[in-house]
């Protein structure tokens, strides 16, 4: 049928669109997560030798709807576990199901509208006072216990349960605009100094 | 860091411009290994095709995806340059836009000089000084005699509207003076370097003409490559000629200065086949 097989080829365009919006939202949750170790004057190697492991959390929870955050923790190594962060910068993901889009959110997936305003931010990142000496950091994920649809995350292999260390006595800065925005996908950027 | 305190130097301007690659976030994971690979397979077929061994060129760009991931996924790799012993050859920019249009064409060796082996060969990379975030990363390198890689910078327009950014390079240059901060250092001692330009009118088939500004120290076949750029002619090699006849050819390794205020007459020259190698040859040129 003329009708079945034109709309099967839609849906091919749409799905192969999708797939690339969870590509641009894990390529530039990388570089954003590179940028932040540079520009904060932090060894970026750490991040570089877990590229691959990253990657493939993105990847794995991007789709399924799953991620909620990637954080950004920088922390004195003298202070216990469970004592407070120097500085932590927050990515939160708000990753919607295409069933729920509004026709201009989905017009934006189609068009590949994407829009990121890293710069933005890593202008402001640049005018943070120096960090002390000494410190380290690590990157947090965090995902829900079940998507919009009840499926719970599928593991990745190199990760383990842990807790964010207090930012309670830290400013907070919520940036206007997103740092990447697809239709589909928000990430926006709060920054805790 | 490269040392920011460097004389300022241009690069020489490319035979072969206008060749863009594009960084595309949304179609593959590690899009800086795509793009390593689009670099490395447009020099090793420059290099090809001005006659010499692409391996010192490309091979050491081949590893360390730690720097093609810190040049990449930073916008900071603005372009990659090509020169001969101080004539620029080819540059490639890189565009970071997901919905830009890839465009790299390598006219053919008629418009390409001839680059002995004994010549220099340098790979610059230009890094983009106006990034918010600069990778701390240096020129890779060389492997064998005879190839030099250099770093520069310059401050990045954009692409689609602006032209292009006055480079500084700043890492070692072959050749160039110290101290040397005057345009267009390293070009052949014997060319005029008046810094004057010299216009050339390249007449084709149909009698209309196209209008080439040229540095006298360039080689003639800059006026080569524009034309194949602007008749949409692809990489089809093109003879020139000096008399409306043709009877007169010139090569086009001479510089342009000869040709001060002349017309020259150009035809495209049939292909005579793909050889095995998989390079056109024609005219009597060799690949």
């Amino acid at each position: 049928m003329v009708n079945g097989a034109h709309t099967e080829v839609k849906d091919n365009v749409v799905h192969r669109t999708f797939e690339q919006t969870h590509k641009e939202v894990a390529n530039k949750t990388l570089s954003f997560l590179v940028s932040y170790a540079q520009a904060r004057g932090l060894d970026e190697q750490q991040i570089v030798e877990k590229y691959d492991k990253f990657e493939r959390a993105l990847l794995t929870w991007i789709p399924s709807r799953h991620l909620t955050s990637v954080k950004f923790e920088i922390y004195d190594p003298d202070e216990p576990v469970d004592g407070k962060a120097i500085e932590r910068f927050d990515l939160q993901f708000d990753i919607r199901d295409p069933s729920d889009l509004s026709p201009e959110e989905r017009r934006t997936v189609e068009n590949q509208r994407f829009e990121d305003n890293i710069d933005k931010v890593m202008r402001r990142i640049n005018d943070l006072r120096p960090l002390p000496e000494n410190v380290r950091y690590r990157i947090i994920f965090g995902k829900c216990g079940e998507n919009g649809r009840g499926h719970e995350p599928t593991d990745v292999p190199g990760f383990s349960a842990t807790s964010s260390r207090s930012i309670d006595h830290l400013d907070s800065e919520t940036f206007n605009d997103p740092l990447v925005y697809t239709g589909n996908s928000t990430v926006e950027g709060v920054l805790h100094w | 860091m490269t040392d920011p305190a460097v004389p300022v130097e241009e690069l020489p301007d490319p035979l072969a411009d206008d060749q863009q690659v594009v960084y595309d976030t949304t179609t593959t994971a590690k899009p800086f290994l795509s793009l390593r690979a689009a670099i490395r397979e447009f020099l090793s077929a420059a290099v090809e095709t001005v006659g010499r061994d692409p391996e010192p060129v490309v091979d050491p760009l081949a590893g360390d995806d730690a720097w093609w991931m810190r040049v990449g996924t930073q916008s900071y790799l603005a372009a990659v340059h090509l020169a001969a012993e101080g004539e620029g050859i080819v540059r490639l920019d890189v565009i970071y836009d997901f919905d830009a249009t890839e465009s790299v064409s390598l006219p053919g060796p008629d418009a390409l000089p001839a680059v002995d082996k004994d010549d220099e060969l340098t790979v610059t990379l230009v890094f983009d000084e106006s990034r918010p975030v600069t990778p701390d990363v240096d020129a890779p390198t060389a492997t064998a005699d005879g190839v030099t890689f250099a770093t520069a910078r310059e401050q990045r327009v954009d692409p689609d509207e602006q032209p292009r950014a006055k480079t500084t390079p700043v890492g070692e240059r072959p050749k160039a003076g110290d101290g040397d901060d005057e345009p267009n250092a390293g070009s052949d001692d014997d060319s005029p370097s008046t810094g004057q330009h010299v216009t050339v009118t390249a007449v084709g088939p149909d009698g209309d003409g196209i209008q080439v500004d040229l540095n006298p120290d360039a080689r003639i076949g800059k006026l080569v490559a524009t034309v194949i750029r602007e008749t949409d002619g692809g990489v089809s090699p093109v003879e020139l000629s000096h008399d409306e006849r043709g009877r007169e050819s010139v090569d086009s390794d001479t510089p342009a200065a000869e040709f001060d205020g002349e017309r020259l007459h150009w035809r495209p020259v049939e292909r005579l086949g793909v050889v095995s190698d998989g390079k056109w040859r024609a005219h009597g040129s060799q690949g």
